[in-house]
């Protein structure tokens, strides 16, 4: 079995925040907000997502 | 089930024949002869020869042609059918003729049309029938069961159904006819467990794509069990991952994965492994009880939960056909 590493620049810190800060400065100096990334349209289709998937929760038993 | 739960007290064991005499015949023999409820006293192939070989192998009195003269020279009190998928429906329905009960290797059919013809012929000729989905009897399911009960309801069952399309295909042992149906041929082997573990599903929101295959091969589903258990359903018959159980309970999750094996995980974060039975050391796993409650069904006429009859089987087809409808072609 082939185990998949993080990248050593990611140990001690909290995963993924190197890459999201660098994403970030990206934003600031260019104004590009470069992709995975999200601005608060990307994160409004995940709140919208979640209400959808806990629409009609029923109460079990 | 255990052999005092099923056998009267000096009961003497129920002669059984077996129609077929092929890998899974053998299988069957292996648990058989461990167990207390049957004599195995004969096997018919449409190749004599092949009967006979099994005979020998086994010590069986009787190596038989067809399951008419299976039944003529060995007198059993119960049949097993133990053909190739492709020719179960037509072998059961020959079978039903016999006026013997009969245990019916999975699938019944490779469609829901010959499960269906199946299950009308056993009402009509009122054949007492039990059908072999073995995983029902798997020992660690039971005991991981009864640990999500000891700290509250079942909440929820997710199965990871993943088939290996190209090991299938690569060991030539399997038709074309049964390749293309293989979502009745074995697929319904994890689809039956949603149906085990979560009763039969009240809703059910299914999503199918398929890459290769034509009934479809891969696989998303939501349900919703009685009691408001929630389920999914997941298969990717192109990609490794196999197939797994997921239980979970109030503070406690079950997983089985390989199924063969079970792993409680509390909130407290400590694991406890789940063990099978030790009566199933050597045999393939659910074989003793499966076999247990065929007797119980050939002795009384009563079928005991969680065996399936016909009927319970076409439920089973039913699902898996519903899975898979509106199947997509991947772009």
């Amino acid at each position: 079995m082939n185990f998949i590493e993080p990248d050593a620049c990611e140990a001690g810190l909290k995963a993924g925040f190197a890459g999201q800060l660098a994403a970030f400065a990206q934003l600031a100096r260019t104004g590009a907000l470069a992709a995975p990334a999200q601005n608060l349209e990307g994160a409004l289709l995940t709140m919208r997502l979640a209400e959808r998937l806990a629409q009609g929760a029923l109460p079990l038993g | 089930m255990t052999a005092s739960a099923s056998t009267p007290r000096n009961a003497e064991p129920l002669r059984v024949g077996l129609v077929g005499a092929g890998l899974i015949a053998r299988q069957h023999l292996l648990a058989l002869a461990r167990s207390p409820h049957f004599t195995p006293v004969g096997v018919a192939s449409r190749t004599v020869v092949t009967a006979q070989a099994l005979a020998g192998e086994f010590g069986l009195p009787v190596a038989a042609g067809s399951p008419a003269e299976l039944v003529e020279k060995a007198r059993p009190q119960a049949l097993m059918v133990l053909v190739s998928p492709q020719a179960m429906a037509p072998v059961a329905l020959q079978c039903m003729d016999l006026g013997l009960p009969l245990f019916l290797e999975k699938p019944v059919g490779l469609c829901v049309a010959e499960a269906e013809d199946a299950a009308r012929a056993a009402r009509e000729t009122r054949t007492p029938n039990m059908v072999g989905f073995n995983r029902r009897y798997y020992s660690v399911f039971a005991k991981g069961l009864d640990k999500i009960h000891q700290r509250g309801r079942l909440l929820a069952v997710h199965i990871e159904g993943s088939e290996r399309m190209a090991v299938a295909r690569g060991t030539g042992r399997f038709a074309e006819d049964v390749l293309r149906a293989w979502l009745f041929a074995n697929a319904t082997h994890t689809i039956d467990l949603l149906r085990h573990f979560g009763g039969e599903p009240e809703v059910v929101h299914a999503l199918c794509a398929s890459l290769h295959e034509p009934l479809g091969d891969q696989f998303a589903a939501c349900l919703r069990f009685p009691g408001g258990v929630l389920g999914s359903y997941v298969a990717n018959w192109h990609s490794p991952g196999g197939w797994g159980v997921v239980l979970k309970g109030e503070g406690v999750s079950v997983e089985f994965r390989p199924l063969e094996t079970g792993r409680a995980t509390y909130a407290d974060g400590s694991v406890e492994v789940i063990e099978p039975d030790a009566c199933e050391a050597g045999l393939k796993a659910g074989f003793a009880g499966q076999l247990a409650a065929f007797a119980q069904l050939a002795r009384t006429g009563v079928l005991a939960a969680p065996a399936q009859n016909l009927e319970g089987a076409l439920l089973t087809m039913r699902l898996a056909e519903r899975l898979a409808q509106g199947a997509l072609p991947l772009g």
